[in-house]
């Protein structure tokens, strides 16, 4: 008996591992000139190809959208992608208070811009808009995974994967196309509301003029205009409000990203206010502090390097440099970084003794120093401006070019005064006038941009949902203990502590007191940084709740 | 030596990379077969056909082999059901069999109450030895189980007649009490036998098709597509207290009170009759208790109907017209029908509706019932459950008699009564009656009506035995003992579908470890229970097969025509009946063209009964009532499979949500994506909230495949049917709390 069930055991657990359906099932090996599915897609694609100044397009046919999501799964399964990418989402719209009872699901993947956000964005030219299709192709082995077009396109269709260090996007099944078989999504609807089809992209342009939008609460399609064509015989009701509009998910925080911005504008800013000091005379410079800004421009560089998914094929940078902001700052930070490292090399040469001293000090020793320094700061503050450019480009409002700028040029400005100050008093504990000035800027401008911050939190309030009321409400509702965290760093580093050494300068502690202050300063700008990227409201297509 | 160099920093050093590994990954080449384009390592060495195992649709699947196993599917072109298309958990049906959380070995709970893995001798001899104990201790009373929707119909069949004629249990359910009992009560009782009469072609040949608590676009896509095909322009027509995917795409919505479907349905009868849009001679000819139901109905009249619907009546009547109208109106339901306190009835209010206005046994017609599992039909037919083997009655001793023959067993070891529903079940568990529940591919613990009853009811058993895919679900982890089972993709047998077509799945995949096929798992039980001689010709599932076609024999749904699995996969899936010397002559067949039933006079009979309020109405304590329902196409229902798949997750909410009427949250300071609490007199839940015109005032909308929603329902039941009334409780919002969020 107990034998008998052993080894009636053994013998199922060996056959649970036998797969028979080849031998036992007769197979349908019919050869097939067209595949199979041809039969249900062959009217949903052209016939021909596009001619001059047209392009294929998705169309997609919203009254015979259920929202059931095969196209999703299907560009998954039949594209290979990888276990949790998708080049397709399905969101939905529905009518606000007040309205009649109404929801229309919305199938969406990459819109083939006529100028696409992505290409543009790219440093590296990893994006190509083919000309005989208009298809626009992510080159995979080109990416160097910055993520930069994950920010530009405003339909959220690049996708990075953390594993792979590159972003992947929809190709519209190019090749599928390219020999008459239809893309995985038209294959695999079963209503048939996806199509491809030809359109003038002159035609597609003046159309951004009119609708200004591909779908209600859609981003503003006049910025890539992209070419989906969404149609409704029954016509959608207005007002319709995308389901997830109010959804207050922070976005991602992109840590190298932050510190990268944080330390390349302390650098600039030590090194301006060091040229600020050597040019006003003042008993503060020393050639510490440019040292030390070569340390916080290297490791801001380090740090961008390590937000990047393929960092040894970034070399290519400049490929872009005609219409990508990111290469721009590439190439801006990669001059700066080596004059800065001249001018300290300058810097130093005198304490050698390499040069006469007797040279007047207000030229700085000499012209050629003025020069160097000047231009190392110039170009600097150029390369913050690209940074700037590059998040002001993205047509994010949090990002617009006047928020950033006034929170980079102050991080620049905040950390580059409590820095040369801080650094002043390695070797020498004595607080002059000059540094009374210098406290009294650093306390003003910590507490300006702690303003600025603050200030922006009143449109929660605002009566009207906007996605600077969406940044706020993330910001003190889902970021709360972040945003908590950025304003106590802010206050202690960016106030208290100056005004504490303006009302007792003890001259044994100054530097600790001041190196304090400086650290949790920086620590609260890279917070500052990262709600920057945390609270940002992004354009999107309509999502689910 | 310096070729290679030069070449690396060429390659390295092109401006543009066109190619290299990334982009070969997802290079295209034909992949044969008929499928067109796949990336390389995505090209089959050879293709087979089988049906899904998520819900009724019963869609074909086209699953790629590589060496055997299978690598990727897709829809099947030619099958006639789905033609080629399939909804997203079709398409990842492969996905969940690679989850991690696979039980690979049976799991015993050991003292310190930790489940750890045994050796299936082990387990097959702890569950013997405890189960016999219980039994002897307490009688074959003591020892109940739960069954599915989702396993073959073989396996089904096996556990059913294993526990019930080997094992001498006599109460046995399945999870099918939870979606189907209602249709299968209603058709009994009003066709004489549990038989939904259509083909899925009716979808495209109807003029109108009337939806009743049913939402295809988002419970059963593949149906909506074949909707989507017809050609004749028709009238949809949604009766549902939402304003969901489907109601908006209708030509007519009816935004009902919840559960005022019964009252709807008697007034259009009424209507029908006072206008005399009836067909007399269908009524004459075929059916019996007309004249008791006109008088029933009499009452119902256009205000009263209004009233208790909240629908104008001029709308209601432009209904009737359009049902008298229409040459061929379909009338479809699902769980919002079956799903209810005075269910049976309302079924069989919208079959009285087909059968007065003679739209049955036609194409493009029928009081038809969309089913929910992928085998709810093969367990209707072959559990062995509520029916005896082959749609059967334990009640009749001519029943017993033949299928003791069949099986070649003494017919004394038939049970002469019937099992008791689960929620009887349950209650013979607290009463101390019931002392072990063997729980076989379903997550009672996750998806029965009020949650926190049940966990509490499990605790007081003894024994619980749970065999499933995974030794993780809310189920298992009260278990006392897990056996690991094989899933879908790994075995053998037939599922039957909403239009009664059967399908063949079949073992494309490797079990993970040790689990088993059920099958498996029910010889071994058989053998160490000392049952294998009873149960030596039930070899494997094709075995059981031959045994239930003759089960089927001289029954409305005898398969004695079908040969076998190979024949079913050549057809395209073969819909009962198909008796021995009959011809398949068509794909798409539907019952009753001749007008004859399954009553023993072949008529059809008017079931009818006075609307009851519903057991939980809301009041000033609670003032708004919970629906529930299904909430998006990539879910099912608890999860246990769909959550497996990383797309299936993106695609569907990760946080539990409710949804509200904007008008309802304005008033109780609720701003939209807000945490809000719910609570009903038996359970608090936490929620994000969601607000939509889609749910009337008054009313909000929990998807079941949230483990929280059973916590707050109320435990209803149809009389007749014993199945629960899921959608609808009184529940409030306690406070206005957006600070709320779960811990």
């Amino acid at each position: 008996m107990a034998e008998e069930l052993k080894t009636l055991i053994d013998d199922l657990l060996e056959k649970q591992q036998l797969l028979t359906p080849v031998t036992r099932f007769s197979q349908k090996q019919e050869s097939h000139l067209l595949p199979k599915q041809a039969r249900y897609y062959q009217d949903l694609i052209p016939l021909s190809k596009p001619k001059q100044g047209e392009q294929y397009a998705f169309q997609v046919e919203l009254d015979l959208c259920s929202g059931c999501k095969a196209c999703v799964t299907a560009c998954h399964s039949l594209n290979g992608l990888e276990e949790e990418e998708i080049w397709r989402n399905v969101g939905f719209l529905h009518a606000p208070a007040g309205e009649k009872p109404f929801q229309q699901t919305i199938t969406t993947a990459c819109h083939h811009c006529v100028d696409p956000g992505c290409l543009n964005g790219c440093p590296v030219d990893a994006y190509d808009k083919e000309e005989e299709t208009g298809i626009v192709r992510h080159l995979d082995d080109q990416c160097i995974g910055c993520s930069y077009c994950v920010m530009k396109c405003p339909y959220d269709v690049p996708k990075y994967s953390e594993k792979k260090g590159i972003v992947r996007k929809c190709d519209m099944c190019h090749s599928r196309l390219s020999v008459g078989e239809a893309p995985a999504c038209v294959q695999a609807c079963p209503h048939e509301a996806i199509q491809i089809i030809i359109v003038d992209k002159e035609a597609i342009k003046n159309e951004t003029k009119i609708n200004q939008t591909i779908v209600p609460d859609a981003p503003l399609s006049s910025y890539t205009v992209p070419t989906t064509q969404y149609r409704s015989k029954k016509g959608l009701p207005t007002h319709l409000l995308a389901a997830d509009r109010h959804q207050l998910k922070a976005d991602q925080g992109h840590t190298p990203l932050a510190i990268m911005l944080v330390l390349t504008q302390a650098s600039v800013g030590f090194i301006g206010i060091d040229l600020l000091a050597r040019l006003m005379d003042w008993p503060i410079s020393q050639p510490w502090s440019a040292v030390i800004a070569i340390l916080l421009g290297v490791a801001g560089m380090i740090s961008a390097t390590l937000h990047l998914g393929q960092p040894l094929k970034a070399w290519r940078f400049f490929v872009g440099l005609r219409h990508s902001w990111l290469s721009r700052e590439i190439l801006a930070f990669s001059l700066y970084l080596p004059l800065l490292f001249l001018y300290t090399l300058w810097l130093w040469t005198p304490e050698m003794n390499f040069l006469p001293a007797e040279l007047p000090t207000f030229l700085f020793k000499s012209t050629t120093g003025l020069i160097l320094g000047g231009t190392t700061v110039f170009i600097g503050l150029i390369a913050v401006g690209t940074s700037i450019m590059i998040y002001h480009d993205t047509t994010k409002p949090l990002w617009k070019w006047s928020r950033s700028g006034i929170k980079f040029y102050g991080t620049a400005l905040l950390l580059g005064v409590a820095g040369v100050v801080t650094s002043s008093w390695i070797e020498n504990s004595t607080c002059t006038e000059a540094h009374t000035l210098l406290l009294q800027t650093w306390m003003a401008a910590g507490f300006l941009k702690l303003l600025f911050e603050i200030k922006f939190l009143r449109h929660v309030k605002s009566n009207s949902w906007s996605p600077d009321k969406r940044s706020a409400l993330v910001q003190i509702k889902t970021l709360k203990f972040e945003s908590g965290i950025r304003f106590f760093l802010g206050f202690i580093g960016g106030i208290l502590i100056p005004l504490a050494i303006l009302i007792a300068p003890q001259n044994e502690a100054l530097f600790w007191i001041s190196f304090h202050g400086f650290i949790l300063l920086t620590a609260g700008e890279i917070f500052e940084r990262s709600l920057f990227f945390k609270s940002v409201s992004s354009a999107k297509m309509p999502g689910t709740p | 030596m310096i070729q290679p160099v030069v070449d690396f920093i060429k390659k390295e050093m092109t401006l543009r990379s066109w190619k290299g590994p990334f982009t070969e990954e997802l290079v295209q080449r034909p992949g044969d077969f008929g499928l067109g384009q796949l990336p390389d390592r995505l090209k089959p060495d050879a293709t087979t056909t089988m049906i899904c195992g998520f819900c009724a649709t019963g869609c074909g699947l086209n699953i790629h082999l590589k060496n055997g196993q299978a690598i990727n599917l897709t829809a099947t072109t030619d099958y006639p059901v789905n033609l080629g298309m399939a909804c997203p958990k079709g398409w990842e049906a492969l996905t969940p069999l690679n989850a991690p959380d696979r039980a690979t070995t049976p799991l015993l709970r050991n003292t310190s109450g930790e489940l750890e893995p045994v050796s299936w001798e082990v387990a097959i001899r702890t569950f013997v030895t405890r189960m016999k104990g219980i039994q002897k201790k307490h009688g074959n009373e003591s020892i109940a189980f739960m069954s599915t929707g989702q396993i073959p119909f073989e396996e089904m069949a096996f556990l059913g007649v294993l526990s019930k004629f080997g094992m001498q249990l006599i109460d046995g359910d399945a999870n099918t009490r939870q979606c189907m009992a209602t249709s299968v009560t209603a058709y009994k009782q009003s066709f004489g036998f549990d038989a939904p009469p259509y083909t899925y072609q009716d979808f495209e040949e109807s003029d109108a098709l009337i939806f009743i608590g049913a939402n295809p676009c988002i419970a059963h896509p593949i149906m909506w597509q074949r909707v989507c095909r017809n050609k004749n322009n028709p009238e949809i027509i949604v009766i549902d207290p939402r304003k969901t995917e489907t109601a908006v795409s209708a030509t007519q919505h009816f935004a009902l009170q919840p559960k005022s479907d019964l009252t709807l349905l008697y007034a259009l009868a009424n209507l029908l009759i006072q206008n005399g849009w009836i067909k007399e001679d269908y009524i004459e000819a075929h059916t019996t208790g007309f004249e008791g139901f006109k008088t029933h109905v009499a009452k119902f009249n256009l205000e009263m109907a209004s009233k208790a619907t909240g629908i104008a009546p001029d709308r209601i009547l432009h209904l009737a017209k359009t049902i008298h109208e229409k040459k061929k109106v379909s009338f479809w339901w699902t769980m919002g029908v079956n799903q209810s306190h005075e269910a049976t009835r309302t079924a069989q209010a919208i079959i009285n509706l087909a059968l007065m206005t003679g739209n049955i046994g036609r194409p493009g017609t029928g009081a038809n019932s969309i089913t929910g599992q992928c085998n709810a039909m093969g367990s209707r037919l072959f559990s062995n459950t509520t029916n005896l083997l082959g749609g059967h009655d334990f009640l009749n001793a001519e029943h017993r008699n033949k299928i003791a023959k069949i099986m070649n067993i003494h017919v004394d070891r038939i049970p002469q009564r019937n099992t008791l529903a689960f929620d009887q079940i349950l209650d013979q568990i607290d009463a101390g009656k019931i002392k072990a529940l063997w729980i076989i591919a379903t997550n009672s613990a996750h998806s029965w009506i009020d949650q926190k009853r049940v966990l509490e009811t499990f605790k007081k058993l003894d024994f619980v035995v749970v065999q499933d895919m995974y030794h993780n679900t809310e189920s298992a982890q009260l278990a006392h003992l897990v056996l690991p089972a094989a899933g879908w993709g790994e075995k053998e047998g037939c599922f039957i579908n909403s239009e009664r077509r059967i399908g063949v799945i079949k073992n494309v995949r490797k079990a993970p470890g040790e689990a088993l096929a059920d099958f498996h798992i029910f010889r071994l039980i058989a053998q160490g229970w000392g049952l294998g001689e009873m149960f030596k010709s039930w070899t494997h599932p094709e075995a059981a097969f031959q045994i239930l076609k003759k089960a089927s024999a001289g029954q409305p749904c005898d398969i004695t025509g079908i040969e076998d699995y190979a024949h079913i996969d050549r057809e395209g899936g073969i819909q009962w009946p198909l008796a021995q010397g009959t011809k398949l002559e068509s794909n798409q067949r539907r019952l009753f063209a001749d007008g004859k039933y399954y009553t023993s006079d072949q008529r059809a009979i008017f079931h009818y009964e006075n609307p009851r309020p519903m057991e939980e109405p809301t009041d000033s304590a609670y003032p708004f009532l919970l629906l529930t329902g299904r909430g998006n196409s990539s879910q099912w229902h608890t999860g246990s499979r769909t959550e497996k798949s990383a797309v299936l997750r993106k695609l569907s909410p990760r946080e539990s949500y409710i949804e509200i009427n904007p008008m309802d949250a304005l008033e109780f300071e609720i701003k939209d994506q807000d945490w809000i609490s719910v609570q009903s007199r038996r359970g608090e839940v936490k929620a994000r909230a969601f607000l939509t015109q889609t749910v009337q005032r008054g009313q909000l909308f929990m998807p079941m495949h949230d483990i929280t929603t059973n916590q707050l329902t109320h435990p209803s039941f149809d009389p007749y049917s014993r199945q629960p009334s899921y959608k609808c409780c009184a529940v409030r919002l306690t406070q206005n709390l957006p600070h709320l969020r779960p811990a």
